[in-house]
């Protein structure tokens, strides 16, 4: 039986087997595998640069349509005024030139899974042996009634960092003192399930000090949430939570979401008629698999991208695999710990591939580090492995949340949580 | 008795690489951060030290406890000949 690469191989260098009119070995044994990502978020980077790690031999393309790319752990500690915007962006320049990797900026249109080509914007084609998609999520917007994305410049969601981040900022800095800010935090699975409660505490940090008669406001359409107790013991020592006047409020409100949007007004509506006023409204919709995934068929009736999980190759289309925020990877989060991981296990997977290895055992970490005050951070942590069903599950034992409130715990956390951002995007885009 | 102990061999997870457990570790501690070459006994012997909670941490307790001893010991052994 020919594999795919050894017939990529023996056909790829075509003209030059004509004129030579027979099999030369050497020809063949010269023929390098190619493997394509699509997106330079931490998957596609971490997958590229691993390969290249394990497999120098394999020619490897990553399409991602940014020269910089801006990490979005991190982002809520811009608005505290913990960090500067421009301190969360990353190139590719290292990747490229250390590593030998392609870097085409450019946006995949489609992808052909029978012929195994994709084709970019200006309609060139790029074959692959195999190809690794991590193009992260899009939006709902059919969730919600009055708002979507060409309405996202007045009403932030700042769930993918950059220009909305700066805006979330830049609207909390001209709100007056005394204000009222709305977080609208998602519904299940959801990119950086900790992030929203990041946020209200990165706010609350902010309004504390320089507008504190502010509330903040998170309108959820969930019942709990990641790490809460811990917030909420975070909430109750630093922003009053729990009392009349307590900064931070949480209205769970499943059975009553916000439906539509008032964008001039920043007023939201809720199923039930409730009506709310934002000074400023951060409205993270309900979320996807990116487009490109949708488009491609790689998607099942949730939006999310079903794989097998010891190699990440696609349930729905051979030699492709989905990772990061686009896959189903439960009970891993989506995060970017969790996207890094994934990659990483994709990349020993698909370097064994095709090089006609049996693929080896394959394990995953996951932290979320999350800061509730400049200098008090908790996290969740968990191993992950394979179990003899071939799904992810929980290492019994393992992991949990910050296993004490002591302030000196919180204190290094913080402090691990700052090197953690700096080591996470050191090992996966330089 | 031989079939039960075949059939329980197989239900048990294979052990994880070093090297595939090293490449998590990079996450948080840069592979340049292991070049200062640490000896594998210490390295083995903290990292056992974590899973059992004879060594404080914040959070190497509840990473380490995700292994076996011997996946410990090959995480260990791979870290500590990396050039």
């Amino acid at each position: 039986m020919v594999s795919r690469r050894h017939f990529i191989k023996l056909t790829g260098s075509a003209s030059a087997l004509f004129v030579a009119g027979c099999q030369s070995k050497k020809l063949i044994s010269s023929a390098s595998a190619h493997v394509v990502i699509i997106g330079g978020g931490f998957g596609g980077a971490t997958a590229a640069k691993t390969i290249k790690k394990l497999d120098p031999t394999i020619d490897v393309t990553l399409i991602e349509p940014k020269h910089h790319y801006i990490t979005c752990p991190g982002s809520n500690w811009v608005l505290a005024g913990l960090k500067n915007i421009n301190s969360l962006s990353v190139s590719y320049q290292q990747l490229s030139s250390q590593y030998d990797i392609k870097v085409v900026h450019d946006r995949v249109a489609t992808i052909d899974p029978d012929r195994h080509f994709v084709t970019i914007s200006n309609g060139h084609s790029i074959n692959y042996d195999r190809l690794i998609v991590s193009p992260g999520i899009d939006f709902r917007w059919e969730a919600i009634e009055g708002h979507n994305d060409s309405t996202a410049h007045l009403i932030p969601h700042a769930w993918k960092a950059g220009v909305q981040t700066t805006l979330l900022h830049s609207q909390l800095q001209n709100m007056h003192n005394g204000g009222t800010v709305i977080i609208c935090a998602p519904p299940n699975p959801f990119r950086c399930p900790p992030g929203p409660y990041e946020r209200a505490s990165m706010i609350a940090y902010y309004l504390k000090r320089h507008k504190p008669k502010s509330k903040i406001l998170i309108l959820d359409p969930k019942t709990h949430f990641s790490k809460q107790g811990l917030f909420i013991k975070g909430w109750e020592k630093h922003y009053g939570f729990g009392n009349d006047n307590s900064m931070i409020e949480w209205h769970s409100i499943p059975d009553n979401p916000v439906v539509k949007i008032d964008v001039k007004k920043r007023q939201l509506e809720t199923d039930f008629g409730d009506i709310f006023k934002a000074d400023v409204l951060n409205y993270i919709p309900a979320q996807q698999a990116a487009n490109i995934a949708q488009t491609s068929g790689l998607c099942d009736d949730s939006g999310w991208c079903p794989v097998i999980h010891k190699t990440s190759e696609s349930t729905l289309h051979s030699d492709i695999h989905v990772i990061g925020d686009a896959s189903i990877q439960s009970p891993i989060p989506k995060s970017a710990f969790a996207a890094n991981a994934e990659a990483k296990v994709c990349a020993f997977a698909v370097v064994s591939l095709l090089n006609e290895m049996d693929v080896s055992e394959p394990a995953w970490i996951n932290t979320c580090y999350s800061l509730i005050t400049a200098d008090q951070g908790i996290s969740v942590a968990m191993v992950y492995k394979l179990n003899p069903q071939g799904k992810i599950s929980k290492v019994k034992g393992a992991g949990g949340v910050t296993p004490s409130i002591d302030e000196r715990i919180l204190s290094l956390e913080a402090s691990y949580a700052k090197k953690w951002l700096e080591s996470i995007v050191a090992d996966s885009f330089t | 008795m031989l079939t039960l102990i075949i059939f329980s061999s197989s239900l048990a997870a294979a052990d994880v690489s070093g090297k595939m457990i090293a490449y998590g570790c990079f996450s948080c501690h840069t592979e340049k951060s292991f070049n200062l070459k640490l000896p594998v006994p210490k390295l083995t012997q903290a990292l056992i030290a974590f899973k059992y909670n004879k060594k404080q941490a914040t959070i190497m307790d509840r990473i380490a406890k995700g292994y076996t001893d011997a996946e410990l010991n090959a995480v260990a052994t791979y870290l500590g000949n990396l050039k």
